[in-house]
């Protein structure tokens, strides 16, 4: 067939707690066609090469960010990234680092959610609520614009090294949330949100490593994030 | 007591990373590019007695010290999850520069 990219050997991961306390990697060959994805090929290997291989993934539009792994040692959305970006014949899968394994490719994100949750990732509002939609002009909304794009798929508090270490770390994807909402022209809850990421295992703890950056699979830019929130704790502080 | 977040020592760090560059290029530029090419004890007697230098020096420092070993702090911070071992880290540093202070005030003021 001339749409044919031919055979990729796929190194994938695998681990399963029940049935051995070890981790290994399993290889498969897999015929790819041009336009395949890294999940279309998963979704080969775990249709028709080994049904016990597992992952997570759900919109197949890298809007959902279920499908995040590491690939070839960069973060991304297995869903997103074609085989033919890829160099080389050979493709490394592994499970997102930092978070504890559950299974294969599958991270228990717990943490990450937990984190997400304590920088309220909701819009507070004390004055009374309009009839109709809360307005904002469009330099307000300009402001937000990137951190609103984040889907929550955690490779960027998974690349974190300060996250690896210390878990309490809010890290990034968390502090671009905060940011989202603390920088919302219709948002009234900013003293209370900046006072939660003003904390040793908030904002103070980003030692600007930049890998967040690199790793986000939409572009977005939590580490300027991060600096713009240091910026109004350290106001908030003198 | 002010609540313990990290932004008064993150805001030191820039401010006195922004003074040590300052410094450094004055620094370099006296030792590397100006006076005499072949730099006598004598010359150096001669600068350190003028109290401007003097306190130029114990500036440098001073600045120096803090911003290095708050450095160090910081990562230790990161790195050790130990309360006792954070704090033999902490003495062990505030001995560390102690002492160097010291060997510099020494250096300084002999002059």
């Amino acid at each position: 067939m001339a749409d044919t990219l031919g055979l990729y050997t796929f190194k994938i991961f695998r681990y399963n707690p029940d049935k051995d306390p070890k981790s290994r990697y399993d290889t498969f060959a897999v015929e790819v066609r041009q336009g395949m994805t890294i999940l279309d090929c998963l979704q080969k290997i775990k249709g028709s090469l080994d049904g016990t291989l597992s992952f997570r993934r759900s919109c197949r539009s890298a809007i959902c960010g279920s499908c995040a792994m590491n690939i070839n040692g960069k973060n991304d959305l297995a869903c997103h990234l074609q085989v033919s970006r890829l160099r080389g014949r050979t493709i490394t899968i592994n499970p997102l680092p930092g978070y504890p394994l559950i299974k294969d490719l599958v991270v228990d994100m717990g943490e990450f959610y937990r984190h997400i949750a304590a920088v309220m990732p909701w819009l507070v509002r004390r004055s009374p609520c309009p009839d109709r939609e809360l307005l904002q002009f469009p330099a307000d909304r300009d402001r937000i614009d990137s951190a609103v794009n984040c889907i929550l798929c955690g490779s960027c508090t998974s690349s974190c090294p300060q996250f690896w270490f210390n878990p309490r770390y809010l890290g990034p994807a968390a502090l671009l949330k905060a940011y989202r909402f603390i920088f919302d022209s219709r948002d009234e809850g900013r003293d209370e949100r900046l006072a939660i990421v003003d904390d040793r295992y908030g904002v103070w703890r980003c030692r600007t490593v930049f890998n967040c950056d690199e790793a986000c699979p939409k572009k977005l830019h939590p580490n300027e994030a991060i600096a713009g929130l240091k910026i109004e704790a350290l106001k908030r502080s003198v | 007591m002010a609540r313990q977040t990290g932004s008064i020592g993150w805001f030191l760090q820039r401010l006195s990373g922004g003074l040590i560059f300052a410094l450094i290029l004055v620094h370099f530029s006296l030792m590397h590019y100006m006076g005499p090419e072949k730099r006598l004890y004598a010359d150096v007697v001669r600068r350190f007695q003028n109290p401007l230098w003097k306190s130029f020096d114990l500036v440098f420092l001073t600045l120096c010290l803090c911003h290095g070993w708050y450095g160090v702090w910081e990562i230790v911070g990161d790195y050790v999850r130990s309360d006792s071992l954070k704090i033999l880290a902490l003495i062990l540093i505030v001995i560390a520069a102690a002492g160097l202070f010291s060997i510099g005030l020494v250096t300084v003021l002999t002059f």
